[in-house]
Formats: structure tokens, C-alpha cells, sequence
């Protein structure tokens, strides 16, 4: 078996500048704050993140915009990291995030097409409004959808409960959020895991994520905690 | 009750028995603590929880189990976890009987605008775009004015969120009701006249002919 067991600064050697990254989690609960924390020692730019929310600074993918590593942003929710306004508003084009807001449901299913072999979809969400802008409208008996596009990536950053050595990773409570889809639509997946067990160590009945989707296994994430 | 009591509280009435409910952050969430004991609904979080519970007592959270504003909740006995793409295939699927969100501005034709004021606030969209289209009953919990000014108008002036999907506008003046006909005001808050609802509101609207006291 390929052993995909690594350390963090290992796991997160390969993303380079400019490099496009899928970041799990919501409001940084389910994001894997060992790999951020490598990703942020190297120190990698101009990367395009695509993350359901900003993080909030100091936390999840505020820690990578605090540091200016992030040109590009894909989220559905910006409003708790003040930063991310700041840095969209600023004179400096050095500075300057392109923040593109999606609606959250269409963010999860433009990831899930992306790493299902779809083409695509069409949603009713957004129709009317200023996402519609740009987009295909079409309509079926009778009502309006917007077509959506699927969503890709070079590399994502996972979060698991368990994980096994083959890379089977479980999710608990609400850490699950954009971790299961974000595993199959990005070249290179990294998860990080609060504990690694051996094959046979996970429940087939309880893994949401195969390991054939995972590159590399990184253990020590520390369980997700409000203060800090 | 303060305003936002009175609001909640007339909310917590238009659910019923089984209901499947996304309470948005903020006022909307205290509408739960106004549900009567013999009403059960199901609450659905959008980061990924059905059968939601209150929040958790100090000390004794689960750390893996937030609510989609990154508070410690509980989950009731029955509930589950999913991910965001089910989640969300839940709310546009039609599965969720009713939606309770703020908003800056409703206009008369049931248009809905509360994610982003150009230049000035651009938080996001979050799931609300999502939510409001694919529930099945929008009701947008809110207080009547912004400082004075009316939030309910002709024609919203910001942004839409989704165009002709609220059904009920509840503030702390009284509930209002949206259909192909308009809007209708159904009930007045005894504190308020008819004519202080015209004069708060911008929006033209028809009083019921069955108008009643707010049932809070």
C-alpha cells in the first residue's frame, strides 16, 4: 500500500504559487487548521481559495488572508472577517481580493459537479438577482434556472474525525460540511485528521470518504474549539 | 415582551406540528424559544444538521456540533449530520416547510433584499439565496422600520436576493401576508393604528376585512 502518511510541511510541499485550493469547513468548523497553519510556513501566493466563508482572522482561511497569500476567493459568506472587505475595497492592487460571493447551496453542488463528472447543473437559486449575470437562463415547464458550472481544483484541504492509513476518513457533527465533496474534485486531497488507525479501523458503514480520493494523511488536527 | 419578543413569539404560531424549519441568525432564532411544548418541529441547520436542539449548556458541548452562526448546539434524539451539498439539496428540493430570515428591504411583489448593501456591507449571501427559493414558505421576521425609515416598499433598492418569494412579513406592528393579489395586512399589534402601519410603510397594502389583534 502507497504510504500516504506524511507530515504537514510535506503534505502542503507540492501547492505552489497561484496554485488552486478547496479549503472544507463553515465558519472554520471542519477546516483543517494543521494544514493552513503549514500552507501559511510556506507561505505559497496569489492562490485562489475556494472555501465556503472567509474564516474569521486568526482562524481557518483568515489565517492565509492575514497573511496575503489569497488573490482569489470563492465563498458564499464573507460578513465575520472584517478583513476580507477591507482587502476587497483597498487602492492597492497588490492587495486587492477578488471575492467571488456564490450562494452557499450552488457553491456545494458547483464542487459535488465537479468532482462527479457533471457538466453542470441548473438551480432556481439566484434567478433575478445579480448572480443571474452572465449565466444561461434556462427554462423548463415553466420556471427559470440558472446553469451552473462545475468547480475545480489543484488541491484540497480536508478535515477529518478518523482516518485510516488507505485514507477512509470519518466526520463528526458538523465538521462534514464541504470535506465529502471537496475530496473528489481537487488533483491532489490532503486530509487532517485528529486520529489515524490502522486499515480495518473505520467502520465501512460509517466512512463518507473513500480513501482512493486521498493523497496524503496528516494527524495531530486538534478538535475544533470556539475560544482560541 | 420587547420588540423582538413580539415578534419571535407571533412567528413561533405559524409553525405547526412537523414542520421541518430554518431559523436564520439573529431575531429569527429566538422564534424556538416560543414554540409551545405540545407543537414539535424539526429544526434543519445548513451546515448540516437536521433535529437541531437548544444550545448547549456550558461545559457540556460537543465541540464538533455548531449551528450555522458557529454557536454549540444540540442535536435531539432522531436528528443527523450531513454534508453542505445535501444540505442544500434539502432546502432547494422543497423539503423544508418554512424559512424565517431578516431582511434589510421586502417590496410589494414579494422581491426580498438582505445580503448586500453596495460599498458599504458586503457580507455575503450565505444560503439565504437557497433557502428562500426553495422553501416552501418564506416568512421574513423583522422590525417595521430602520431607524425610521420603512423597509417594506414600493420596490426594493438594494440588490435582490430571490424575486416574488415572500409570503409573510411579521414585524412588530403586525403581520402582513403577500400573493399574486399584493399585500394584505391581517393583523395590527394593539400598540398600533392602522394608520400608524401606512405611515411606517412605503408599500401600498389592503387591510383585511377580517383584521385581528396580533396573536402573540
Amino acid at each position: 500500500m502507497i504510504d500516504k502518511i506524511k507530515s504537514a510541511a510535506e503534505a502542503v510541499a507540492p501547492i505552489g504559487d497561484g496554485s488552486v485550493v478547496m479549503v472544507g469547513g463553515f465558519m472554520a468548523c471542519g477546516t483543517p487548521e494543521i494544514l493552513i497553519d503549514a500552507l501559511v510556513e510556506k507561505g505559497s501566493k496569489d492562490l485562489t481559495i475556494i472555501c465556503n466563508d472567509a474564516g474569521v482572522p486568526g482562524r481557518g482561511v483568515g489565517k492565509l488572508l492575514s497573511n496575503g497569500q489569497i488573490k482569489t476567493l470563492y465563498a458564499s459568506h464573507v460578513g465575520l472577517n472584517p478583513e476580507v472587505a477591507a482587502r476587497m475595497n483597498t487602492d492597492n492592487p497588490d492587495d486587492k481580493l477578488d471575492c467571488k460571493l456564490i450562494p452557499q447551496g450552488t457553491l456545494a453542488e458547483r464542487i459535488r459537479a465537479g468532482g462527479n463528472g457533471l457538466g453542470g447543473f441548473l438551480t432556481p437559486t439566484g434567478v433575478g438577482t445579480i448572480v443571474a449575470e452572465g449565466k444561461q437562463v434556462i427554462r423548463i415547464e415553466g420556471r427559470d434556472y440558472l446553469l451552473e458550472l462545475p468547480l475545480n481544483a489543484d488541491f484540497a484541504l480536508i478535515r477529518g474525525t478518523k482516518t485510516d492509513t488507505f485514507g477512509n476518513t470519518i466526520y463528526n457533527g458538523t465538521t462534514r460540511t464541504f470535506n465529502p465533496m471537496m475530496a473528489t474534485a481537487a488533483d491532489y486531497v490532503i486530509v487532517g485528521t485528529c486520529e489515524i488507525v490502522d486499515v480495518g479501523g473505520v467502520d465501512p458503514n460509517e466512512v463518507v470518504t473513500s480513501g482512493i480520493f486521498v493523497d496524503a494523511i496528516v494527524g495531530g488536527e486538534k478538535p475544533w474549539t470556539l475560544s482560541k | 415582551m420587547d420588540v423582538k419578543q413580539i415578534i419571535a413569539s407571533r412567528v413561533a404560531k405559524e409553525l405547526s406540528d412537523g414542520d421541518v424549519v430554518n431559523l436564520g441568525i439573529g431575531l429569527p432564532t429566538m422564534v424556538a424559544d416560543f414554540i409551545p411544548p405540545e407543537i414539535e418541529i424539526v429544526l434543519q441547520s445548513e451546515n448540516g444538521i437536521m433535529g437541531m436542539g437548544a444550545a448547549a449548556e456550558a461545559g457540556k458541548e460537543d465541540v464538533d456540533v455548531v449551528n450555522a452562526g458557529a454557536q454549540y448546539v444540540t442535536i435531539n434524539p432522531g436528528g443527523m449530520f450531513f454534508d453542505s451539498a445535501t444540505s442544500f439539496g434539502i432546502i432547494r428540493g422543497g423539503h423544508v416547510d418554512a424559512t424565517v430570515l431578516g431582511a434589510l428591504e421586502v417590496d410589494e411583489k414579494g422581491n426580498l433584499a438582505n445580503w448586500i448593501i453596495p460599498g458599504k456591507m458586503v457580507p455575503g449571501m450565505g444560503g439565504a439565496m437557497d433557502l428562500v427559493v426553495g422553501a416552501k414558505k418564506v416568512i421574513v421576521a423583522m422590525t417595521h422600520t430602520q431607524k425610521g425609515k420603512p423597509k417594506i416598499l414600493k420596490e426594493c433598492t438594494l440588490p435582490y436576493t430571490a424575486i416574488g418569494v415572500v409570503d409573510m412579513i411579521i414585524t412588530e406592528m403586525g403581520v402582513m401576508e403577500l400573493d399574486e393579489s399584493g399585500v394584505t395586512l391581517t393583523e395590527l399589534h394593539p400598540d398600533f393604528t392602522v394608520e400608524d402601519v401606512r405611515a411606517a410603510t412605503e408599500a401600498s397594502f389592503k387591510v383585511s376585512e377580517n383584521l385581528k389583534p396580533m396573536n402573540i
